[in-house]
């Protein structure tokens, strides 16, 4: 990576946290439920509709900032996961009940949105070969 | 901020660079088992570090301090999906019904069957309204929580456990089900396992990510206005 594409990822990450500020301040000024990060993301989809031009090294910086950075989310939620295990001590009462819930609803919800889903494109696919 | 600023120290520093490092780490353990989803980064990375805590005696306020700052970026992450979306934005807009109709049965039969499955082993009505949230990303979820008198770190506890449930066994049930679509299984992460779902998804496949990124935007929002209406319906 040369200095300059170092500067340009530098530039990309300030003003992704830029927009992330951005939007916490316009969901506490207009006391929105949506979270300041959603506005932000919803504003720069509107940036780069108005103004990605692909193949620019700006673009090109953005690109590889955020693809680095989402392949590397689960980092942003390990604090969160240590701090599961000082919560779950706490619930001793309905632990139990709590964990099954847990397990179960999740993969019962993974197992429904997938089915579902792919069978609805089957339909799709097969509604466009009889056309 | 300036709060922020005078109580952290050497101490939140080093945990800062554990936690990094300990994420590196797991992140190296999971290529070494060929990046199956079992071997989650945020269990892997966490488990040892809550140990330390644990067992060392930290104070864990002070790990919590130093959580912050990496809490803090999620943000800037969050902002970092509109990357994505935009590039893949003509099949998102292509498949607008089926990914549509599929969250929402998925996002209807998390909530449902994690509410009866508590309620039947005899839970108590605060660990049920901090349970039904549980689904969508953590800001969103802890703002539900408060509204239907559930508990918010209890609730914020469910997220990320859900999460990491859903991105280690998620991935190998669709498997089983034949669903191979990236799209479906990216849709089905992001409906129940939030974030931490949605990083599975990312690790996977770019349009898997991108729509599991959408579900749990999608998702969170719908769910936010919507939970707590239904809520003082029923109950």
């Amino acid at each position: 990576m040369s200095a300059r594409e170092w500067m340009h990822c530098s530039m990309a990450l300030l003003g992704l946290t830029l927009l992330f500020l951005w939007g916490t301040w316009l969901q506490q000024s207009l006391a929105l439920t949506i979270p300041g990060a959603v506005l932000g993301l919803v504003t720069m989809f509107g940036l780069l509709v108005w103004r990605y031009r692909p193949g620019t090294q700006s673009a090109a910086a953005l690109d590889r900032t955020a693809d680095t950075l989402l392949a590397h989310m689960n980092l942003f939620f390990v604090p969160a996961g240590v701090g599961v295990m000082a919560h779950l001590a706490l619930v001793a009462r309905d632990l139990w009940p709590i964990i099954a819930a847990l397990i179960f609803s999740t993969l019962i919800g993974v197992a429904t949105t997938g089915l579902v889903y792919q069978a609805l494109l089957r339909r799709a696919g097969r509604g466009e070969r009889n056309d | 901020m300036t709060e922020f600023i005078s109580s952290w120290g050497l101490s939140e520093t080093l945990w800062l660079c554990a936690t990094i490092v300990a994420y590196g780490l797991a992140r190296k353990l999971q290529k070494v088992f060929g990046n199956v989803p079992l071997a989650n980064p945020v269990l892997l990375a966490g488990v040892p570090l809550g140990l330390i805590i644990w067992l060392g005696d930290f104070p864990f306020a002070s790990y919590q301090l130093a959580g912050q700052v990496l809490l803090f970026f999620l943000g800037p992450v969050t902002v970092a999906l509109a990357i994505p979306f935009h590039r893949n934005w003509r099949i998102v807009r292509s498949q607008g019904a089926p990914f549509l109709i599929a969250m929402a049965a998925g996002s209807v039969a998390t909530v449902l069957s994690g509410l009866a499955i508590a309620w039947a082993l005899g839970a108590g009505p605060d660990t049920l309204a901090s349970l039904a949230p549980k689904a969508v990303t953590t800001p969103i979820a802890i703002g539900i929580a408060d509204q239907i008198g559930g508990i918010a770190s209890l609730t914020a506890a469910f997220v990320i456990f859900s999460g990491v449930i859903g991105a280690m066994l998620g991935g190998p049930l669709l498997t089983l089900l034949g669903v191979n679509d990236n799209a479906a299984r990216g849709a089905a992460y992001g409906t129940a396992a939030g974030g931490i779902g949605t990083a599975q998804a990312f690790q996977e496949d770019q349009l898997a990510g991108t729509f599991a990124g959408i579900s749990v935007t999608v998702n969170g929002v719908l769910t936010a206005i919507l939970l707590p209406i239904l809520w003082w319906v029923f109950v």
